[in-house]
């Protein structure tokens, strides 16, 4: 009974904000704006909820005394700090700024920055994992826009600025994402219609 | 020659016979009505009609269990006996002329040593008196009569009412009966006995061939053969061979006639005792002398075993009234020599005797030292010679028949598991496999100085040596651009242009990039919003990410601290706008109603910033500041029909350029600063050195170095062998 | 309502009644599909996971329900649910990890639907669908743990990610483990492409659900993408041929 309802709900809202996109009338249009309003909201509380869930497992981790339960238990007391703080002191609060600041901007950039090392450590292990034609397209596209994109510490190489890089990037690469993009929206819009026909149930019902 | 099969045992008679010659299946019909053919229904008949097949038992007859066993005189059961066996004792009346398939008659016994017969042939003597009250026939007692006078037959062991036999060839041949004229055939008779294969007795161990006899035994009025004294014995069955295994049936029964004396001397099988009266009578025919055969106790030979040997032809009186053809086709002139005389009763030797002509069926009866002896057999050396049981030495004495074959000792099989080498192995490997189901086994961790780990840290260092060096020691290697981009001139012609961002008009600005990327975007995006704020513009941050309003204060606090733009003042941070697309849709639609406070919890409406500022359109532009197209996209597309012309520019990471490029070239967005290199130009363009000189060398470096480890690696990895380390070797099926 | 409108609905309605269609005619008749190694590979690394008693990790990427990146944890959904009720027999339950709580919510909901029916509900373990982060670096961050510390032997990278997948690629080629990735972002594609074992380019993503056999309804979209996929070929081709000559 439940997944009927729930299934039953699903279909009749997202026909509801379809309509209410093509069929400009202010009754579907409100509609579609409460709606997603709705929906904005349910997200909001479902990120609670992940936050939640995300409590549960790290403090399971460290009831159980599991492989990197102290890092757990660090980013528990950091969670519920930063929780608080943030509700007692606002986000624009010097504090909070400086919160951001110091911990998460750095542990991203740095992130990022490991990405670079890896990006060019699977470059270099390519051709060894996969020995095709295209895998030495891409190796060789890879360099020539690297090569095109800033000046050497030796000068410019002319052909590489000026040509080969803003046709691999405006023609070559813009093309192939065009295409691709074209087929994710199409991809896109299968996924919905099965929402739509109750072919896809991703809230659980059997 | 038409055959017959007889229906019990299954074997061929010849065709004329009256009774199966192996195991004696009368082949007359049935008393009481026709024969009974296959496939006929069964017909009902009164069990009243088989009463005269065979006296009615009485009550006294009948024997129940647990009734002690009584002595009967087997005198008794001479009723019982068959005709032929009867007439064996002796009769008066010529013996009928044998068919030439019939078997012959049974064969006459010669004359030998009055023996104490058995119980069971006790009856035979009660019956001498009436042979002896019989007539008996002419040329029977002539040849009694003659060997008397010859002395062949002691006096005194003859019974005195014993008429002596004539010889055969003293016969006149008138007189003579036609089987016994017929005994100088015996040679070919003896040679095709020789030549059938023998049967074991035990095998084919048949009751005594069953005659219809009428309940008094037609039989019994046959002149029983009167039992022959030693002396009396005819020559011919004195050479009987003494030392076969077996006898055949008949000639068994022949050879046990009250009066006929012993065909030959049988042997005992491995185990077997020799009955007292066999033996007795065959040391008469022993002691009568018959030339020995091979492997035959010496001195006696029966002529109807002989192995190709010729018995002589006997003449004694003592002859039945009914010989069989062999014995007609025996011929005194061909008695072989005679051998070691048998110590008999009587000491008497017999070698003068012819070996007799053995029917077919007799010599297919005969025992296994009777075909051994003989002579080649011929077509039989061909077949296979049996290798054990009491058939050994004989060939194709066995049809090769399914069902049987050579008989052997069944294998012994072990009753331990036979196991290969390969199995036991694989049998181990198992209980390896099981055994160390349950204990945990650590995966083996990688070592620290692998390959791949040392591989990492070199590049990482190359690449934190090529990026720090230049921002370390401010070294400025790399040279100036020397073109800008269009986009970005175009980008800054909008900012510059005072009819389309007037002084001290309002800007929204979106920040929806990642903090990661915040190093690039802060990069590209600083100087055109410092170009901007020269004109005094009022400034709205907004953000579609959470982290989107931090990232906003932190790059209004870190690269346009020169302005000293102050929040609440000189701009207005609106917050988080939740729901994406849609939020950039509702706040397009309704600005304030999208994002009505500030972080702080303020009215941003009404702070100076915003003054007079009621719709999307009222912004003069709007700059789009993302790491990701799909962001940049849904500004574009849910925002550009609400900005009612206004110019949109955007600053963007040169991952996204590709996607967001087309917006640009479509005219939807005016202008385009694209990464790091964006930025420097931009810096290059108004000649105000920022990040971007900063970072310029480094990163300018920095592409250098990845450049060529890409290529060296590239370089390496086609020369080396492909797929060093696989973590999955997963085969595809093809 | 205008042309562009008018477009787009009669697009949606094309697209739903050729859905119907051929999801009728499939049920019928079983659809092939070209051969796609990865899923070769995924099905191999699945027995794998259950015969050794090792983990399944099914990542479901940072986009939201409510942003056009829906549409990927959708299909990313559909993939969990599918691989779940193949791994049901394993010794270890598969382990969701996402980056927007409705999406983790889900995930669970996915998970304990899955142990149900494989009358295994005993064993559901509601930490199995995770909040691993709330921006997509966080969630990398807090991904990595998973993947290397709860003894998994496969993963399935299915939804939306950024250029932050190739840390996720980086880890699983470190631990020994087999990745199977899709993901709508382009320049994710990219890094996925040099950094991953078998990862799947441009919309193979929304094919998931067909390969792994989740129902007549998926081989019917792939379908009906095809269809409409050549539409748009013989669309921009006859307005790149107006456009030459003046026409547009």
């Amino acid at each position: 009974m439940k997944g009927i309802i729930s299934t039953a709900i699903a279909i009749a809202v997202g026909l509801v904000v379809l309509a209410g996109y093509f069929i400009e009338t202010p009754l579907l249009v409100n509609l579609r704006r409460l709606l997603l309003d709705w929906a904005v909201i349910l997200a909001a509380v479902a990120l609670f909820v992940g936050l939640a869930n995300l409590v549960k497992v790290h403090s399971a981790r460290v009831r159980d005394r599991q492989k990197g339960g102290f890092y757990s238990v660090v980013l528990v007391l950091c969670l519920l700090a930063t929780l608080l703080a943030g509700l007692a002191l606002r986000p624009e609060h010097p504090v909070m700024a400086a919160v951001f600041n110091a911990v998460q901007f750095p542990v991203e950039a740095s992130l990022m920055a490991l990405l670079t090392v890896s990006l060019v450590y699977a470059s270099v292990r390519l051709l060894r994992r996969r020995r095709n034609l295209l895998s030495v397209i891409f190796l060789v596209t890879a360099v020539i826009i690297l090569l095109g994109t800033a000046p050497l510490p030796f000068g410019e190489i002319p052909i590489l600025g000026d040509l080969l890089r803003p046709f691999f990037t405006q023609v070559l690469a813009a093309a192939g994402a065009r295409g691709i993009l074209i087929g994710v929206a199409l991809g896109s819009l299968a996924t919905g219609l099965r929402i739509l026909f109750g072919a896809d149930r991703p809230y659980g019902s059997r | 020659m038409a055959e017959i099969a007889c229906p019990t045992c299954g074997k061929t008679n010849p065709d004329g016979v009256a009774a199966c010659q192996f195991c004696g299946t009368s082949f007359q019909p049935a008393p009481g009505g026709a024969a009974i053919h296959p496939g006929e229904k069964p017909v009902k008949k009164a069990t009243a009609e088989f009463e005269g097949v065979r006296p009615k038992p009485s009550d006294d007859d009948l024997i129940r269990p647990g009734d002690p066993p009584v002595k009967k005189k087997t005198s008794e059961l001479e009723q019982a006996l068959p005709s032929w066996l009867k007439n064996l004792r002796g009769h008066p009346d010529q013996p009928p002329e044998p068919a030439p398939d019939e078997p012959p008659a049974p064969a006459p016994a010669g004359e030998a040593e009055r023996v104490e017969f058995p119980d069971w042939l006790a009856g035979l003597e009660d019956d001498k008196t009436r042979v002896e009250e019989e007539q008996v026939p002419d040329w029977l007692a002539n040849l009694r009569g003659r060997m008397q006078e010859e002395g062949e037959v002691p006096p005194a062991a003859s019974p005195p009412d014993t008429p002596a036999a004539p010889a055969v060839d003293d016969l006149p041949r008138e007189e003579m009966p036609g089987w016994l004229s017929r005994l100088g055939d015996g040679e070919a008779v003896l040679k095709d006995a020789v030549a059938r294969p023998a049967i074991h007795p035990d095998e084919n161990a048949r009751p005594l061939p069953r005659e219809n006899t009428s309940p008094t035994g037609a039989g019994t009025d046959q002149p029983v053969p009167e039992a022959r004294l030693p002396g009396e014995e005819p020559d011919w069955l004195s050479r009987l061979q003494p030392e076969a295994d077996y006898l055949p049936l008949e000639t068994a029964g022949e050879a046990l006639m009250p009066g006929g004396g012993l065909a030959g001397t049988p042997t005992a099988r491995p185990g077997e005792e020799i009955p007292d009266w066999l033996a007795a009578a065959a040391g008469v025919a022993a002691a009568e002398g018959s030339p020995a055969s091979p492997g035959g106790p010496a001195g006696v030979t029966p002529a109807l075993i002989a192995g190709g040997e010729e018995s002589p032809a006997r003449t004694d009186s003592s002859l039945p009234l009914e010989s069989p053809d062999w014995l007609s086709t025996i011929k005194p002139e061909q008695a072989p020599a005679p051998g070691p005389a048998a110590e008999t009763g009587d000491g008497q030797v017999d070698g003068s005797l012819e070996p007799a002509q053995l029917p077919t069926w007799v010599q297919a009866m005969r025992p296994v030292e009777s075909v051994v002896a003989a002579a080649p057999l011929g077509e039989s050396e061909e077949l296979p010679a049996e290798e054990q049981g009491p058939l050994a030495g004989l060939r194709g004495v066995l049809p090769a028949a399914p069902g049987m074959g050579a008989f052997r000792k069944p294998p012994a099989y072990s009753i331990k598991l036979q196991a290969s080498e390969d199995q036991a192995r694989n049998a181990a490997q198992l209980e390896r496999l099981v055994a160390g189901e349950g204990q945990r086994s650590e995966l083996p961790e990688p070592s620290l100085l692998g390959p791949a780990r040392i591989l990492r840290w070199v590049v990482a260092l190359l690449l934190l040596l090529a990026v720090l060096l230049p921002v370390a020691s401010g070294m400025q290697v790399a040279p100036d651009l020397s073109g800008y981009p269009p986009e970005m001139v175009a980008a800054r012609n909008v900012v510059q242009d005072p009819a389309l961002v007037p002084v001290n008009a309002p800007v929204l600005i979106a920040f929806d990039y990642e903090p990661a990327l915040a190093g690039e975007l802060e990069a590209a995006a600083a100087p055109l919003i410092d170009n901007l704020l020269f004109t005094g513009a009022r400034l709205a941050l907004v953000s579609t990410i959470p982290s989107g309003p931090a990232l906003a204060e932190r790059f209004m606090l870190e690269t346009q601290s020169f302005h000293q733009y102050t929040g609440g003042e000189e701009y207005v941070n609106l917050g988080y706008l939740a729901g994406g697309p849609a939020g950039i849709l509702d706040f397009a639609i309704d600005p304030p109603a999208a994002a009505p406070v500030t972080p702080g919890g303020a009215d941003a409406w009404s702070l100076p910033p915003l003054a007079g500022v009621r719709e999307l359109g009222d912004f003069t532009l709007l700059i789009i500041v993302t790491d990701s197209a799909d962001t940049g996209r849904a500004w574009i597309e849910q925002a550009s029909s609400h900005l009612q012309g206004r110019p949109v520019l955007m600053v963007i990471s040169a991952q996204a350029e590709p996607m967001l490029r087309p917006y640009y070239e479509s005219g939807q967005v005016q202008g385009l600063v694209t990464g790091l290199a964006g930025g420097k130009a931009y810096e290059q363009s108004i000649q105000r050195p920022g990040l971007g000189t900063a970072y310029w060398t480094a990163f300018s470096a920095g592409l250098f170095i990845s450049v060529l480890i890409i290529l060296a690696g590239g370089i390496w990895s086609l020369a080396g062998e492909p797929g060093s380390r696989k973590p999955y070797r997963v085969t595809e099926k093809p | 309502m205008n042309w562009t409108t008018l477009a787009g609905l009669g697009l949606v309605g094309l697209s739903a009644g050729l859905m119907l269609f051929l999801a009728a005619l499939r049920r019928k008749e079983p659809p092939v599909f070209r051969r796609i190694a990865a899923f070769s590979r995924l099905g191999h690394a699945i027995g794998r996971a259950v015969e050794d008693g090792s983990r399944l990790h099914v990542s479901l990427g940072s986009g939201g329900l409510t942003t056009p990146q829906s549409a990927s944890a959708l299909a990313g959904l559909t993939v969990l649910r599918r691989l779940a009720d193949l791994t049901s027999a394993g010794d270890k339950p598969p382990v969701a990890s996402s980056g927007d709580g409705a999406v983790a919510i889900l995930s669970q909901d996915m998970l304990q639907v899955s142990y149900q029916d494989a009358t295994a509900g005993g064993f559901y373990d509601a930490t199995a669908g995770r909040l691993a982060g709330l921006t997509p670096f966080s969630y990398a961050a807090g991904t990595i743990p998973i993947m290397r510390d709860e003894h998994v032997s496969a993963n399935v990278l299915i939804g939306n990610f950024g250029v932050e997948a190739g840390l996720l690629a980086d880890t699983a080629e470190r631990k020994g483990s087999f990745t199977l990735s899709a993901t709508d972002n382009l320049p994710a594609q990219a890094v996925l492409y040099a950094g991953a074992q078998d990862p799947l380019i441009g919309e193979e993503l929304y094919a998931a659900g067909a390969y792994v056999n989740a129902g007549p309804f998926h081989a019917a979209s792939l379908a009906v993408q095809d269809i409409l996929r050549w539409l748009a070929i013989l669309a921009i081709l006859a307005g790149a041929l107006l456009k030459m000559v003046g026409l547009l």
